[in-house]
């Protein structure tokens, strides 16, 4: 899953560990979804974007968290 | 101070003014006011001093909405509201909904723990019970209370009245009628009709900051373009309008709209994939026809599905299944207007200042019987919004605007100056919410 960042075009893309790699002209690097920068050369991302990309890696890895079938249950 | 000072982008109501289908009154009118709080002392949203001013001057004199009325349809139902240092039992009688202070009169014991029905409310302690009305009808060793006078020793009263399917309740037994507090709101939304609709969800959750912090990061568009920069191709963010009338306030967000902070011309369809979050490397979830626009496209989608809910002789103009139409009455209540479902509610927790409960209900409209109300989703601190997958993409957005709060409320504390500042358009929600606070409970403790 990628997206492209609105105002710097850099695109952020999931993996299926959950780091999301930032490429922004070239230069890249890997980050989780609190900001912190795992590796690679480009250090800094936007917090925001990247939890945005983390929330996604949740929401389809907590498919068989048990709150989410009790909260399947109110719908 | 320059009240003619405004975004570049677009006004609201000239974009809704080329929409296809007009919008009800109510959005067509504007009402800015320039309000003279610009800034706020930080020991508003961090110090005991403050919290405990609210609680002598707040919460026990102002109307707040304690649940809706599906919560509680049988005679028996009761239910919790609690308020900070507050506990009020909301319960319907015979008589129709009353509420009474979830406090026994003997030794002081909360009377009820929890939700549930019953003809009476038995204290846990020694039994001391009452009627769902608050009259005393029972005393263990009645001979051991000679001084008690039973017609006078009723749990005590909390008003109740209820607008739109919500219950409201103030503590304060001379407190103005609600329909005058509510003022004008009632007129802004009779269309979209909030007594007929149903709790489709409910999800409630402790959050690491003053309950003015979490209530604050949603009363405005201007956090958008740093905090949900994903949403920028189809969100009018600086766009937005925002109107003040009495003791509620609105905003409306354009959507379908790109954000004048980009350097760039979205076309409809990028507009649209923002909307509908779709990622760069996947399909879009439609397509924009030649000509067509993408907030048209959006509202189509809508109008398909809830046309055949509320009828065929309501008009469901674009404004009201597009956009963001979020409203506040003070001081913690948020029905979002149109055909959103969205109602938050904000309060403190316990006497802490740095936590507070927010909470996020869904309201749909239905056809035919009323369902059943969501029962509440409690999520533990630690987890995140997406536990909740009953909130949908919103979840999602819960969790960027908490990345904020928690960093917030520590920053408040080790802010060196004495107040913050608001921005004069963006921030009208909040001037207003803190100029009618001061009113209440003063600007600072001192």
């Amino acid at each position: 899953m990628k997206y492209r960042h609105p105002l710097t075009s850099a695109i952020y893309e999931l993996r299926e560990d959950g780091l999301i790699t930032v490429d922004e002209k070239g230069v890249k690097g890997v980050f989780d979804g609190d900001g912190r920068n795992v590796s690679g050369e480009l250090t800094q991302a936007d917090l925001h974007l990247l939890g945005w990309m983390r929330s996604k890696h949740l929401t389809r890895t907590n498919q068989n968290h048990p709150s989410s079938a009790d909260a399947r249950r109110h719908r | 101070m320059n009240m003619k000072a405004h975004s570049k982008g677009i006004r609201y109501q000239e974009l809704i003014a080329s929409d296809a289908i007009a919008p009800p009154r109510t959005l067509t009118l504007e009402n800015p006011i320039d309000l003279p709080t610009t800034t706020v002392p930080v020991a508003q949203f961090t110090s005991r001093a403050y919290h405990d001013l609210e609680m002598l001057r707040l919460w026990p004199r102002v109307w707040q909405m304690a649940c809706r009325e599906e919560e509680i349809p049988n005679v028996g139902d009761h239910l919790l509201y609690e308020v900070g240092r507050f506990s009020i039992i909301v319960a319907r009688s015979e008589a129709g909904i009353r509420a009474h202070h979830n406090v026994c009169l003997h030794r002081g014991r909360k009377l009820v723990d929890r939700d549930g029905n019953g003809r009476a409310f038995t204290c846990a302690f020694h039994g001391f019970t009452w009627n769902l009305d608050g009259t005393l009808r029972y005393i263990p060793s009645r001979w051991d209370f000679p001084d008690v006078q039973d017609d006078k020793f009723c749990l005590t009263p909390v008003k109740v009245e209820t607008w739109g399917g919500f219950v409201f309740i103030n503590m304060n037994p001379a407190a103005e009628p609600l329909a005058k507090f509510l003022g004008d709101l009632p007129t802004h939304f009779a269309v979209w009709k909030p007594e007929d609709r149903y709790i489709q969800a409910h999800v409630a959750k402790v959050m690491p900051c003053n309950w003015k912090v979490c209530q604050e990061a949603f009363m405005e568009a201007y956090h958008v373009v740093l905090t949900h920069p994903q949403l920028l191709p189809g969100i009018g963010d600086e766009n937005s309008q925002y109107d003040v009338w009495g003791n509620f306030s609105r905003a409306i967000t354009p959507n379908g709209t790109p954000s004048p902070h980009l350097k760039w011309q979205p076309s409809e369809q990028e507009m649209f994939d923002s909307m509908s979050d779709r990622p760069y490397d996947e399909p879009a979830v439609a397509e924009v026809p030649n000509g067509g626009r993408a907030r048209q496209l959006s509202a189509a989608a809508s109008r398909v599905s809830l046309q055949g809910i509320v009828g065929d002789n309501v008009v469901l103009s674009d404004a009201e299944l597009a956009d963001s139409i979020y409203y506040t009455l003070f001081p913690n209540f948020h029905p979002w207007g149109g055909y959103n479902r969205i109602v938050y509610r904000f309060r403190p927790l316990g006497d802490d200042p740095d936590r507070s409960i927010m909470e996020c209900y869904f309201l749909s409209p239905f056809k035919g019987e009323r369902p059943q109300p969501a029962k509440t989703h409690w999520l533990a601190e630690s987890e995140p919004w997406t536990d909740a997958p009953e909130l949908g993409l919103l979840a999602r957005v819960f969790e960027q605007d908490c990345a904020n709060l928690g960093q917030v409320q520590a920053g408040l504390h080790a802010m060196q100056v004495p107040e913050v500042v608001l921005a004069r358009y963006q921030e009208t929600k909040l001037r207003h919410f803190h100029h009618l606070l001061e009113q209440w409970v003063g600007r600072t403790a001192d």
